[in-house]
């Protein structure tokens, strides 16, 4: 899941969403160097230098990675994307076992509730 | 036997089915007749099947099936209790209620019997239901929707409304019955779609768990990583709706169990989840729970378990959560005994700083010393301090890897959150594998321990309510009043741990000079000092000596004060380089300027000898001249001095002598004093 631009977080400076990958954390940090050299843009480096500094070690970004927002709803999109439609047809499926499975109790435990020919007189071809 | 027994019984056998049959006792009377011979039953027989036909239906309408079921196995015992003297009809109506009760008891072999008897006047009147019927007994008790799809089922009484009060679902509501499970990995995608899809979250777990203790562990993986999956869905749905998250929550746990790896993502998601609903509102237990088992599998991924560490240390920082964060260590140290060495210490630490925070929040309340020594931690911390010395090895090499602060800080909150006891035994654990700065750090815990468990036996003793004890504590302060004020006095628990650590931690720690010096008699105490200088070569732990000693009263250390310095100036006496260094280190030590002005005496004897034997003055030099340059000028400050021999000082000899403020920056101080 991609950080949006306004995320202040220091993943979301380095343009990464939230990980305990210092390799990665790196791997961002230098392609965002690239982006603002210190001689260009002093602010932009100490902005993303900060941030890097923030996630220096792994208990550092830890701590941020817990406390760092969640989009709910699109880390929701994505798995119902992967799951709801094998979902509905497996609810479909489960309803109409269930109808059958109640049609069936219906029958076991009616039966048995009928004399032998008021059985005759329910299910009976006349 | 004879045939005089036999009619005799016949007759005892008649009237016992008389008396049954008059008080309405069928199986009685069955029995009765069971009892005899075959050839001799039908004369009671004929008294008993017509009974015997007419009690069924009863038994069937009032839903007697364990009775109709016995009375089924006696007619197969003896037909004729159901057949003699019955027409096709009457003896099919009477058959009817067993083969129901059979097939209900699940006794499906005897109710394949009994049916076999039902199938011909049935096919007769109802075709469909004895096809019906038939494929029912055929599978066993199992019948497939199309074997009664041509059967209208209206005309079937209908079932009885659930009654809630009696708190369950009655078996004809019951939700559709979870799928079978997977048998192989094609088919696990589709079973836990099913599940997921028509059963309720707990029913998904306790089917999860049977499946996965029935499963082979490569399908039982298989199960695990995509049900993970679906249980973080769920979660998000409720964390969506804005509803508890602790079901789900647990779900997502149990099922990472094993493959914390494949679901390390998930379980970071769910986590982090987790710990923005509890930060933002007031913690919900079932919640906390959640996240502590959550935590705890978080623990076993390989490229995660620092974030559970991280969370009870976050989570213990803020009062709100301490409950949280306590909930959150307590499950994942009640998990962790199985992790690597590292991780399990890490986890340990953590824990040490939450017990170490409450504790002292406790001794602060409290306002008592004796409050934070009788603080002794959570029993979960205790057992896991427990493991962590069965580590010892690893765990001393964990410990000297350390920086400085954060092991100062562990050791720290270890005293603070464990009782005396267990940090005792750590040391002792530790020592022998421990390097020179682990031990030196270790020792530094002694004097605190002493001092705890001294005030914790000594409050015990005060608040028991023994005689003996209360004579004990009046005697203990009666020979503190007559000993040494300067001297610490031990005498409980103090005095036990003196005796198992002082003698080896001394020369670690100066901090236990005192102690050490209030156990031996006043002739041995140079020795003590001795003792711990040990094998140490430098002069710093002299001056440590001297310096704590300074630090009494005069009265009863000073000659003892003198007597080191001397020791010490005497063993360092040509050494410059160790006396500059000692005149710096004394200095930042802060030591009386009785023994500054020694050093400064010695340091310039010694250099005077080694610039007559032609030496070059080192770096360190640099400094123990600027502080004798120091301890000039405060001396000339202080000192009056008459007129006249400012005037008349005679400029002979002192020409001589070296300038105190010479071209090459020499400083010296005027010999004379040697004492401090």
């Amino acid at each position: 899941m991609k950080p949006d631009a306004s995320d202040k977080s220091p993943f979301g400076i380095l343009g990464i969403a939230p990980t305990l990958d210092l390799g990665a954390v790196k791997r961002a940090y230098f392609a965002a160097l690239a982006k603002h050299p210190p001689h260009r843009d002093p602010e932009g480096f100490k902005r993303i230098r900060s941030a890097y500094e923030a996630l220096g070690s792994r208990g550092a970004a830890a701590s941020l990675v817990l406390r760092s927002a969640i989009d709910v709803e699109a880390e929701l999109g994505v798995l119902r994307g992967r799951h709801d439609v094998a979902l509905a047809s497996a609810r479909l499926a489960g309803t109409a076992s269930a109808a059958d499975g109640a049609r069936i109790r219906q029958f076991t435990e009616g039966l048995a509730r009928l004399s032998f020919e008021e059985a005759l007189a329910a299910f009976g071809d006349a | 036997m004879g045939r005089g027994d036999q009619d005799k019984r016949v007759r005892r056998a008649g009237e016992q089915v008389d008396q049954a049959l008059a008080r309405r006792d069928l199986e009685a009377a069955v029995d009765a007749v069971l009892g005899l011979d075959k050839g001799a039953r039908e004369p009671l027989l004929a008294l008993v099947a017509p009974a015997f036909r007419q009690a069924l239906p009863d038994f069937q309408k009032t839903s007697a099936w364990a009775r109709l079921h016995t009375l089924a196995a006696r007619f197969e015992q003896e037909p004729r209790l159901l057949l003699l003297g019955a027409d096709t009809t009457t003896a099919a109506a009477a058959l009817w209620p067993l083969f129901v009760a059979s097939m209900r008891a699940r006794d499906q072999s005897r109710a394949a019997r009994l049916w076999k008897s039902l199938v011909a006047p049935v096919s007769v009147r109802a075709p469909a239901l004895a096809r019906a019927i038939a494929a029912w007994v055929a599978g066993q008790g199992h019948i497939g929707p199309e074997a009664i799809a041509d059967l209208n089922l209206d005309g079937l009484p209908a079932l009885a409304a659930p009654d809630p009060r009696l708190g369950m679902e009655s078996p004809g509501y019951s939700r559709a019955a979870p799928p079978p499970a997977p048998t192989s990995a094609d088919g696990v995608e589709g079973a836990l779609c099913a599940l997921f899809a028509t059963q309720p979250l707990t029913v998904v777990g306790e089917t999860l768990r049977l499946w996965l203790e029935l499963a082979p562990v490569d399908l039982a993986k298989v199960v695990r990583t995509r049900a993970g999956s679906l249980a973080l869905r769920e979660l998000l749905i409720h964390a969506s709706a804005k509803q508890s998250l602790s079901l789900p929550a647990a779900l997502l746990a149990r099922i990472s169990e094993g493959v914390e790896d494949d679901l390390a993502s998930e379980l970071l998601l769910a986590t982090r989840l987790l710990v923005t609903v509890i930060s933002g509102r007031a913690s919900q237990r079932g919640e906390a729970e959640a996240l502590a088992v959550l935590a705890g599998a978080l623990v076993r991924t390989t490229q995660m378990g620092d974030v559970a560490a991280t969370l009870v240390g976050d989570f213990g920082g803020s009062r709100e959560l301490v409950p949280t964060a306590l909930a959150i260590c307590q499950g994942v140290l009640a998990r962790a005994t199985s992790l690597p060495d590292e991780r399990f210490f890490s986890l340990w630490g953590a824990a040490l700083s939450l017990g170490a925070s409450i504790s002292e929040a406790t001794s602060i309340t409290e306002g008592t010393r004796a409050a934070r020594a009788a603080a002794s931690g959570p029993t979960w911390l205790q057992s896991a301090s427990r493991e962590v010395c069965k580590r010892r090895s690893t765990l001393a090499t964990y410990l000297d890897k350390q920086s400085g602060p954060i092991l100062a800080k562990l050791l720290d909150d270890l005293l603070w959150a464990q009782p005396s006891e267990i940090v005792a035994d750590l040391i002792d654990a530790l020592w022998n594998d421990a390097s020179e700065e682990l031990r030196r750090r270790l020792s530094d815990l002694i004097p605190d321990l002493i001092e705890n468990a001294e005030e914790a036996g000594m409050h015990a003793l005060e608040g028991s309510h023994s005689l003996r004890d209360l004579a004990t504590y009046d005697r203990i302060v009666g020979l503190a009043e007559k000993a040494d004020l300067n001297l610490p006095f031990l005498a409980v628990g103090g005095l036990t741990l003196w005796r198992r650590f002082g003698l080896r931690s001394l020369p670690y720690c100066v901090g236990l000079l005192p102690y050490a010096l209030s156990q031996a008699k006043p002739d041995q105490r140079l020795e003590v000092v001795k003792a711990y200088v040990g094998n140490r070569v430098d002069i710093d732990a002299w001056l440590e000596a001297i310096r704590e000693l300074s630090d009494r009263e005069p009265e009863s250390v000073a000659s003892l004060v003198e007597e080191a310095v001397r020791t010490m100036l005497d063993r360092f006496r040509s050494d410059r380089s160790a006396l500059a260094h000692a005149l710096e280190h004394a200095e930042r030590l802060d030591a009386p300027p009785g023994l500054l002005k020694l050093l400064g005496h010695a340091y310039q004897r010694a250099t005077l000898a080694q610039e007559n034997d032609g030496a070059e003055l080192g770096p360190e030099d640099r400094r123990a001249r600027e502080i004798l340059a120091f301890l000039l000028r405060s001396k000339m400050k202080t000192t009056k001095k008459p007129p006249a021999a400012r005037t008349k000082r005679p400029a002979t000899r002192r020409s001589k002598a070296p300038r105190p403020d010479g071209p090459d920056g020499q400083l010296l101080l005027p010999l004379g004093e040697e004492k401090p």
